[in-house]
């Protein structure tokens, strides 16, 4: 009789269904998803080239496997491969692999949680869930709260992380996870490795994050379908070692020391250069309810990093002798999105099985002294449509004003301060 | 006897603009029940325990073994366990996949049938599953729902 149970997931009400490669009955699960995008845009590209025909560069592919080797360990792996325009280039990754045991309190009350390995860190409503198509209406996360400049620092953390839950009879439950670790991000593609070029180190050697820490509290209120939640994360000395050619007083980004060093203005020059992201520093706070079919969400961020520019340069003088200079960059931001998704009853009717997702958001830099330059602001309106429990298509239309998360290097003949996007998605899993 | 019952006038609501009347009254009119292992020392849940359970958030019973949800793919019993959990269907399915796509849950184990769950539970230490309380046999225990 137990051959009958099947590890079909799930429930329920919809007739079709998937088949699921998994495992034992008593342990091991393997599971995965694929989805493939199309995004175009018009006025500006994004994450490399998007406008004209737009792009197909817009994919996720993973596989997981997770087991309970013993009583209390839990211990899984999962690789994911993602495209993103000029991003991810579909190089395989592990996107977590950890071991996480669940200390005996004896209280129900109670129950701690220690987690060893890289992991997702529980950052934000949704961060968790940024590479996960199929947990959303909305091919995007608001720009405003889950940009994709710093994508590679939230996305996972090698290291440590312990787990509180509380459970309370009349105040709901509560979550309280602190983490400590570090990340490996690549000086070749990414993100981050884009913005160390555009604040000065154009051939990247490495990218070393000495830590980063930092938890959240989350609180399912007395209120069925609400939730609460506020997390922050803190990054320590990211460091960007590589070089540069500058434009001796052009685009010079120090005070010229001229003459102890015999630069001559005008004159290019190609230096070691590195850049250290002293301090990075991300808090959020936001909330989630679900009554029925709607959900609305919303989320605050606040931004801020403090980086260092170093370079050292010879004395054209007395070329056995060099001078290190320095400058400082600031930035303080801050962003907010509020959302709203209505799911049709999803009956057998294959009517209803639609999803729809309409957002606001905004995020500002207040370092940034060019209006266009210094907000984005953007109109979302997404539709979803599951054809099977394991198999979606999504279109999502965007109305965006404002360049701050425009890359300059990605639009060489300048910028839009008005941009749309279209982008369509289908993903499956098992 | 610790069983969950459906509130007849909130399953009238809810499943009216769906559902014929006899298939209505025979879900208003099932009585479910939580069962476990007959071997397992759970004997009461609160009603926010249950749904840590049955959400995945609760993935190791106090003595050590693993939670093992089955969960009844369609009928009374299934559509009871989402009343009793507030979720619809898509809301349920995109809770575990986020659970089990950060490598923090397994799916549950999914049966045709009251019967097939129930013959599960009783052969599996740590499994927990709301059947019909009519179909229950040896094996498996019902679990009080404070």
């Amino acid at each position: 009789m137990a051959r009958l149970i099947s590890r079909l997931p799930l429930v329920a009400l919809l007739a079709s269904s998937t088949a699921v490669y998994a495992a034992d009955s008593s342990n091991l699960q393997i599971h995965g998803f694929a989805s493939q995008g199309y995004l175009t845009t018009t006025g500006n590209n994004i994450f490399g080239r998007s406008m004209g025909g737009g792009t197909f560069e817009l994919n996720e592919f993973a596989l997981n496997a997770t087991a309970t080797p013993i009583e209390r360990l839990r211990i899984g792996v999962q690789v994911l491969a993602y495209d993103l325009g000029k991003y991810g280039n579909d190089k395989p990754q592990i996107d977590w692999a950890f071991g996480q045991y669940q200390v005996p309190t004896g209280d129900d009350t109670y129950d701690l949680t220690l987690v060893a390995g890289r992991f997702k860190a529980g950052l934000a409503l949704y961060n968790d869930f940024r590479d996960l198509d199929m947990t959303r209406t909305s091919v995007f996360l608001p720009a405003g709260v889950y940009s994709a400049v710093f994508r590679d620092v939230f996305i996972a953390t090698n290291g440590f992380q312990a787990n509180l839950g509380i459970n309370t009879e009349s105040l709901g439950s509560f979550e309280l996870s602190a983490f400590v670790g570090t990340q490996n991000i690549s000086p070749d593609d990414g993100p981050i490795a884009d913005a160390f070029k555009t604040a000065g180190v154009r051939e990247l050697t490495s990218i070393n994050l000495k830590r980063s820490d930092g938890g959240f509290l989350a609180w399912n209120t007395p209120l069925d379908g609400l939730k609460a939640k506020a997390s922050a994360m803190h990054a320590s000395h990211m460091r960007a070692e590589g070089r540069n050619r500058y434009v001796v007083g052009q685009n010079f980004p120090f005070p010229v020391p001229a003459p102890a060093t015999g630069l001559v203005i005008g004159s290019v020059v190609d230096l070691p250069v590195n850049v250290d992201l002293i301090d990075y520093f991300d808090g959020t706070v936001g909330a989630e309810y679900q009554v029925g079919n709607w959900t609305l969400a919303s989320e605050y961020s606040n931004t801020y990093y403090k980086a260092e520019i170093e370079a050292t340069i010879p004395d054209m003088t007395n070329p056995s002798t060099t001078t290190l200079l320095k400058t400082n960059s600031y930035s303080r931001m801050v962003g907010a999105y509020g959302s709203l998704n209505y799911q049709l009853a999803d009956l057998p009717n294959p009517l209803n099985r639609f999803q729809v997702m309409g957002a606001f958001n905004w995020i500002h830099d207040q370092q940034i002294e060019d209006a266009a330059k210094s907000f984005h602001r953007g109109a979302i309106l997404a539709v979803r449509y599951d054809v099977t429990e394991h198999f979606l298509v999504k279109v999502e239309f965007q109305l965006n004003r404002g360049t701050l998360l425009i890359d300059s290097m990605d639009n060489p003949e300048g910028e839009s301060l008005y941009w749309n996007v279209f982008a369509l998605k289908t993903t499956f899993d098992f | 006897m610790g069983t969950l019952r459906i509130d007849s006038i909130m399953c009238y609501f809810q499943h009216l603009p769906m559902l014929g009347l006899l298939t209505l009254a025979s879900w208003c009119t099932a009585a479910d029940a939580v069962i476990v292992n007959a071997a397992s020392t759970i004997t009461q849940l609160t009603d926010d325990q249950l749904k840590d359970v049955f959400l995945g958030k609760r993935t190791i019973w106090e003595d050590g073994s693993k939670v093992i949800v089955v969960v009844v793919k369609s009928g009374p019993s299934a559509t009871s366990l989402l009343t009793r959990l507030g979720k619809n269907n898509q809301q349920f399915l995109t809770g575990w996949k986020k659970l089990v796509f950060t490598g923090r849950g397994s799916m549950p184990e999914s049966s045709a049938t009251d019967e097939a769950a129930i013959e599960f539970v009783s052969k599996t230490t740590g499994a927990i599953a709301l059947v019909d309380e009519l179909k229950i046999k040896d094996g498996v225990k019902v679990v009080t729902i404070r």
